[in-house]
């Protein structure tokens, strides 16, 4: 089972670690990211702003700026290091395999060139195509993406912030891709929008069969739309696993408290947030990371980095990265005080 | 063609009217009396009030101000003080010879301006991008009359290379007629001023198009462009150089027209029989019609140029005729 899913992975990351090089010095984006993305996958990568989501998705993209360094790890897509191809194999290999859904559509699409124009582009980057197959393909995207196909000729500022997402999403499905990557992609729309938006993405995940994982600050979306979750912290990947299971159980009191600080509509239950905040990346740190704000953090959470423990589980496997972890279960149920919390950025 | 177009046509044309009403009433306020030149204090008072009559500057001044516009109307600028000869037809010549020189330097200068600002800018940080910041700073604030001077000095003089001014060799052409422009006299002739406006003019284009490209490397649609796995090149020409071209198109139309009004400083030093060297005899020889229609032109064309800066930032960013 397990040699299976290891020859199924479409994008396997090992060792990832990445530096963005400031005057101050070395600032650690990325520090040992481990993961498998299986094909036909659906899943959730959740974070706060500025634990590292945004830099792992450039990182796979091969976007990084300048000053962002892989300092050492693999990307694997089907087997092949991504870091190591040369330039031409690696450009090739954007979009016709790995394809992204970015935050902001109104941003990403070029205000003064048209939609459909955009989208053929893409594909021309890759392989050549006709006019003819060209408007055909863009109708094709459209309808799939529920936008009606004359408007490919209108200019991204013609279209609504709906509208604008769709339109991106069918950029991303143009190759083919078997992934998906997309990076809040319904942050700046209204839930009812949203709600169709995911439908929709599910529906053509389903047909199409590529992989997707879906970063987001929100556990609620990936509740309903993953299969499995992965939760960064100060940019290292803390738990992952199952999405049910890591929602009825976490096992990273970091995970514990991200599901305490979602509020619940309907329910007395008050969601209570982490006190403190993230370190600086630009320290160096031994241990854990997130160590100064942790209630269970003893001295050797400062002093050494937790391993990645993996645990078997119904639903396949699960990883954490706590070395108070088999505290977790007994925890879970102290951490909806939120003096527990406090206590700890007291010290 | 939609409201916009029509607003627009109508904003140009009454810019110009007012110009050409302020230039009327202006040359009348002036001090002295322009007719002086022409009807001398020493003639006989009855010939000055003759030819008073005969030049209608008896009548009030409403009345010369409708002729005038009238005048203006079916192109007729009147006669030349000094020559004696239709303005428009002396103007003619003169102004195709300004033409030539200013617009393909002009058009040279943004071309290439662009491009190396658009390649400099997008690989920040080079050698080659600080020395060119520099010189064209300097170049910039460098008068240009000084500039033609140190050219004319160096190549002119102690190389022996260019002429040092005059559009073809005096005596060359008796008649100046369409001839002489297909010379490679001519073509010797131009060369140095060319080459000076063109450097002169590079300085604009590069340095905007190098901040523009700067702030389009951030772009969002950038990295989606890179991520869609267009190469550097598509990247770069397709959509930073595509969207920073906005301020350049909106600048070079209204830039022809300052230029020829420029052309004053670098026609007198190259002695380069233009627009702008007419200007300075007329004004020298207090020939007002000659000035005035000299001035009206330059307005016009610089009117003409915003209007044409306009239509191409419609071409060019679709966003702006939609409002």
């Amino acid at each position: 089972m397990r040699e299976q899913q290891e020859n199924a992975a479409v994008l396997r990351v090992r060792g990832l670690n990445v530096d963005y090089q400031t005057k101050k010095g070395a600032a650690k984006a990325l520090k040992d990211i481990d993961f498998a993305i299986h094909a036909g996958e659906r899943v959730g990568l959740v974070g706060e702003s500025g634990c590292g989501k945004s830099t792992l998705l450039k990182t796979i993209m091969g976007v990084l700026p300048k000053n962002g360094d892989v300092t050492s790890g693999r990307i694997e897509l089907d087997g092949v290091n991504l870091l190591e191809v040369d330039d031409e194999t690696r450009r090739k290999a954007r979009w016709a395999e790995v394809a992204m859904i970015t935050q902001s559509a109104l941003n990403a699409l070029n205000p003064v060139r048209r939609v459909g124009d955009q989208i053929i582009e893409a594909v021309r980057a890759h392989r050549p195509i006709d006019k003819q197959e060209a408007n055909a393909l863009v109708h094709r995207l459209f309808e799939m993406v529920g936008v009606a196909p004359e408007r490919a000729r209108d200019y991204p500022h013609q279209f609504s912030g709906g509208m604008r997402q769709r339109a991106v999403i069918a950029m991303a499905l143009a190759l083919s891709p078997k992934m998906i990557v997309a990076d809040e992609p319904t942050t700046a729309l209204d839930v009812i929008v949203q709600d169709q938006i995911f439908a929709r993405l599910r529906e053509l995940q389903a047909e199409n069969q590529f992989a997707l994982i879906l970063v987001t600050h929100d556990l609620a979306l990936v509740a309903e739309n993953c299969q499995r979750v992965m939760v960064m912290y100060a940019g290292t990947l803390v738990e992952s696993g199952p999405t049910e299971e890591v929602i009825a159980a976490p096992k990273h009191p970091y995970t514990i408290g991200l599901i305490n600080a979602v509020s619940v509509l309907g329910s007395d239950k008050q969601p209570i947030s982490i006190p403190g905040s993230p370190p600086d990346l630009m320290e160096k740190i031994d241990g854990c990371r997130f160590a100064q704000r942790c209630p269970l953090a003893t001295s050797i959470c400062k002093d050494q980095m937790p391993e990645a423990v993996v645990i078997a589980s119904p639903g396949g496997e699960r990883m954490v990265r706590c070395h108070h972890w088999q505290q977790a279960e007994d925890f879970a149920l102290r951490a909806s005080n939120p003096d527990v919390w406090q206590s700890v950025s007291a010290v | 063609m939609s409201s916009f177009w029509l607003r627009r046509l109508w904003h140009s044309a009454l810019t110009l009217f007012t110009m050409l009403t302020l230039m009327f009433f202006m040359f009348r306020m002036l001090p002295g009396d322009p007719t002086a030149t022409v009807i001398s204090p020493a003639l006989y008072p009855k010939a000055q009030e003759a030819l008073k009559i005969q030049f209608g500057l008896d009548k009030p001044l409403w009345e010369q101000y409708l002729r005038y516009l009238g005048n203006l109307a079916t192109l007729d600028f009147g006669l030349s003080f000094h020559t004696g000869r239709p303005v428009a037809e002396e103007i003619g010549g003169r102004l195709l010879n300004t033409i030539l020189l200013v617009f393909p330097s002009m058009i040279a200068a943004y071309v290439l301006g662009s491009f190396v600002g658009a390649i400099l800018g997008w690989k920040r940080g080079s050698k080659t991008e600080a020395i060119l910041v520099f010189v064209s700073t300097a170049l910039q604030s460098a008068p240009v009359f000084w500039l033609s001077m140190i050219a004319i000095l160096f190549f002119s003089i102690k190389l022996d290379l260019f002429p040092v001014g005059h559009i073809v060799t005096p005596g060359m052409f008796p008649d100046e007629d369409w001839r002489m422009y297909f010379s490679l006299d001519f073509l010797h002739h131009l060369a140095l001023p060319f080459l000076i406006n063109t450097i002169y003019n590079f300085c604009f284009p590069f340095l905007l198009m190098r901040s523009s490209i700067l702030a389009t490397v951030g772009e969002e649609y950038i990295e989606l462009a890179r991520m869609k796995g267009l190469t550097e090149k598509a990247v770069l020409y397709r959509h930073a150089m595509r969207n920073s071209l906005l301020p350049i198109a909106t600048t070079l139309p209204m830039t022809l027209g300052w230029a020829v009004a420029g052309s004053v400083v670098i026609e007198t030093v190259f002695s380069w029989p233009g627009l702008g060297l007419l200007m300075v005899e007329a004004v020298g020889h207090s020939d007002f019609p000659m000035v005035q229609a000299a001035f009206l032109l330059i307005a016009a064309l610089t009117v003409a140029g915003t209007l044409m800066a306009d239509l191409l930032y419609s071409i060019l960013d679709p966003r702006i005729v939609n409002h």
